[in-house]
């Protein structure tokens, strides 16, 4: 069931998964996005609490290690089959403006 | 006069409106340092333009004295990124940021507004059953 409303990453859901290849932390995933996207895309601190909070609750990303409150986690299968979903959707969506304004 | 009360008029989903009245109050030289469930207290400072973001958390209780690990852990992500808790009350958190252009707390609104609908059920369901009380 919960799976289902990942159905579509977002922008931000999306960079955020991609960003737990590796193990980090909550503050360096938000600092990671930041880097990679060259600040095109920001994840703002609440977005990246309820992400990080639904997606384990859909097993899409798994805690690591817990020291105080700093947590870490990193990307589980069910989170990486995710991602391959969504570019497969955007492959999709690139193909079809190809064949309207490229006629292929 | 150093200290300002304030009684908040404010609905619980007028975040807009809230923040818009903080932003100025610290350009006057007012800022939020305390909220109750009566009233707003100000301390008097240096006119400031400071950004307000008003976030509930929803999963907070209102009978407990502490805020939860969750919630501080939710503090520290926004202080991370500049916003610093100036006052609360339960699930009412209010943050301020005095980078020129911060990035908001929320990024996507949808999880803003499933807080706002969670608070609202709370309080709704408060209300009816105050209602049904004979």
């Amino acid at each position: 069931m919960a799976r289902s409303k990942f159905s579509t990453l977002t922008e931000q859901m999306y960079y955020v998964l991609l960003c737990l290849k590796d193990e980090c932390c909550g503050m360096e995933i938000m600092d990671k996005v930041s880097t990679l996207t060259s600040g095109r895309v920001q994840v703002g601190s609440g977005t990246l609490y309820n992400l990080l909070e639904q997606f384990l609750a859909s097993n899409m990303i798994k805690e690591t290690k817990a020291e105080g409150r700093r947590r870490s986690y990193v990307i589980t299968e069910d989170g990486y089959e995710a991602l391959l979903k969504e570019n497969e959707r955007l492959m999709l969506q690139i193909q079809d403006f190809n064949k309207i304004f490229k006629g292929k | 006069m150093k200290n300002r009360y304030e009684i908040d008029f404010y609905s619980f989903y007028d975040i807009s409106g809230m923040q818009e009245h903080l932003e100025k109050m610290a350009s006057k030289g007012w800022f939020l340092d305390k909220i109750t469930y009566y009233y707003w207290h100000y301390h008097k400072g240096e006119p400031k333009q400071l950004h307000y973001s008003i976030s509930y958390y929803a999963k907070a209780s209102n009978f407990e004295s502490e805020p939860s690990d969750g919630q501080l852990t939710f503090q520290e992500y926004c202080e991370y990124a500049g916003w610093k808790l100036v006052a609360y009350n339960a699930k009412l958190q209010v943050f301020a940021n005095e980078n020129g252009n911060p990035t908001p707390i929320h990024t996507e609104l949808k999880y803003e507004i499933e807080e706002i609908k969670r608070l609202a059920k709370q309080f709704f369901f408060l209300i009816y059953m105050l209602l049904l009380l004979p």
